[in-house]
């Protein structure tokens, strides 16, 4: 409580940074973003990703320190930052703890999105969806091309996106027959 | 009302008694805060908390970016072939750029350098439109292609299962992105006009600073969505 025109001319002497710092850090983004794009024509498989989040964290850091005046300011305002940050990767690393390992209990019959969906129905039988549909011999496109919005196609309903991370393309799960009328699924 | 004038010359004797000086009371200051600083303080924290709600909201899309990427790798593989890296790479030094100026502005108008902060406060809100122009030119590309999300995927040169599910995911991370630059570009003409109009000067540039910690942060999420779309595959 000494006195807020003093604590107010001190800030400004504090914060008013010189402009070779803001030179200074756009040169370095500049030359993190040439790095992050030269090494990415490198092809060293998941070392590709991490070097790109690393070059991309450190890009941040400069941002949020310097041009977000973080490291001059109250650190009340990093603490609000660091903590989204925080909760935030709270957030991704449980979220992919479930993803990453269904299955891991149990075996887990996996198989693709059903190319029955809605969105592969004005399609020609097949193409384009970069999927083996010579499988499944008759997909609804072709037994139901009428299948109305709403209606419940006749789906495995334990048929869940391969999370392992394969070439999802189903092997041990034989294509419901379509052929039959469309019911509620037998296989619950 | 009364109540009011009575708390505010209270304060404002104690004010003056603490600092044995005579009470001065800035034009910019609302009645509820005790000095220029607070206010100051106040605004920037309730920003902060702003952008910590944006990070979150970003969050949970790249947290679904995350699961998708796990669960499809080959589609991501195969779908950073389709973004234009050139494209990417100005689009990214444009946005920089945009974010010094932003800084410098408020930097000149720390030191009472109008005009010149009017001027990269300009050149802000061209960079921001140049990032928004190329950003048009690529999703018109996509569009025509038919590189489009769930069912509006018509395109049909891409290997693997469920390849619209990338652009999905692009779409959405980098429409929520551009609808950001958008926002910026009306808030950063805002707050030029009002420094056109004189109302900020080294005494008073809250909103600028505030607009400029928004604009970062809207840079930040582009230094990630970069690389994770078009270097990573």
């Amino acid at each position: 409580m000494a006195n807020s025109t003093h604590a107010h001319t001190h800030e400004h002497a504090e914060h008013v940074l010189p402009l070779r710092v803001y030179f200074g850090v756009f040169a370095a983004l500049l030359l993190l973003t040439a790095v992050t794009v030269i090494i990415a024509k490198f092809h060293f498989g998941a070392f590709n990703l991490i070097v790109a989040m690393v070059v991309a964290a450190v890009k941040a850091t400069l941002v949020a320190l310097i041009f977000m005046h973080l490291k001059y300011d109250n650190k009340v305002y990093m603490l609000i930052f660091v903590t989204s940050i925080v909760f935030l990767a709270i957030f991704i690393i449980f979220t992919m703890s479930d993803t990453m390992t269904r299955g891991n209990v149990d075996p887990m019959k996996a198989r693709p999105i059903d190319p029955r969906a809605i969105i592969y129905q004005n399609r020609p039988e097949g193409v384009g969806l970069g999927m083996d549909t010579t499988a499944l011999t008759d997909t609804a496109a072709t037994a139901n091309p009428t299948r109305q919005l709403g209606e419940e196609p006749t789906i495995d309903t334990t048929a869940v996106p391969d999370v392992r991370g394969s070439d999802s393309v189903p092997v041990d799960v034989a294509p419901a027959d379509t052929t039959q009328p469309q019911t509620a699924p037998d296989s619950l | 009302m009364s109540q009011a004038k009575e708390f505010a010359d209270e304060t404002g004797q104690e004010q003056a008694g603490a600092h044995a000086a005579p009470h001065h009371h800035p034009a910019n200051l609302a009645h509820h805060f005790s000095d220029m600083a607070q206010q100051k303080d106040s605004a920037k924290m309730g920003m902060w908390i702003f952008l910590l709600t944006e990070v979150l909201l970003f969050g949970g899309l790249f947290c679904a970016y995350a699961v998708y990427r796990a669960w499809n790798p080959e589609i991501f593989h195969n779908g950073h072939a389709f973004l234009d890296v050139t494209l990417g790479t100005i689009n990214t030094i444009v946005l920089i750029t945009s974010s010094l100026t932003v800084a410098l502005a408020i930097r000149f108008l720390q030191v009472n350098k109008i005009k010149l902060a009017v001027i990269n406060l300009a050149a802000t809100i061209a960079f921001a439109g140049t990032f928004m122009v190329i950003k048009y030119f690529e999703y018109m590309h996509k569009i025509h292609e038919g590189q489009l999300p769930g069912k509006f995927y018509t395109f049909e040169g891409m290997e693997g299962t469920n390849p619209h599910v990338f652009f999905s995911v692009y779409f959405l991370m980098t429409g929520l992105h551009g609808i950001h630059v958008l926002v910026g570009i009306g808030i950063i003409t805002w707050v030029l006009i009002r420094t056109i109009k004189g109302h900020f000067s080294s005494e008073y540039y809250t909103p600028v600073e505030l607009t400029g910690l928004y604009w970062h942060l809207v840079d930040l999420i582009w230094i990630f969505l970069f690389p994770l779309f078009y270097l990573v595959g």
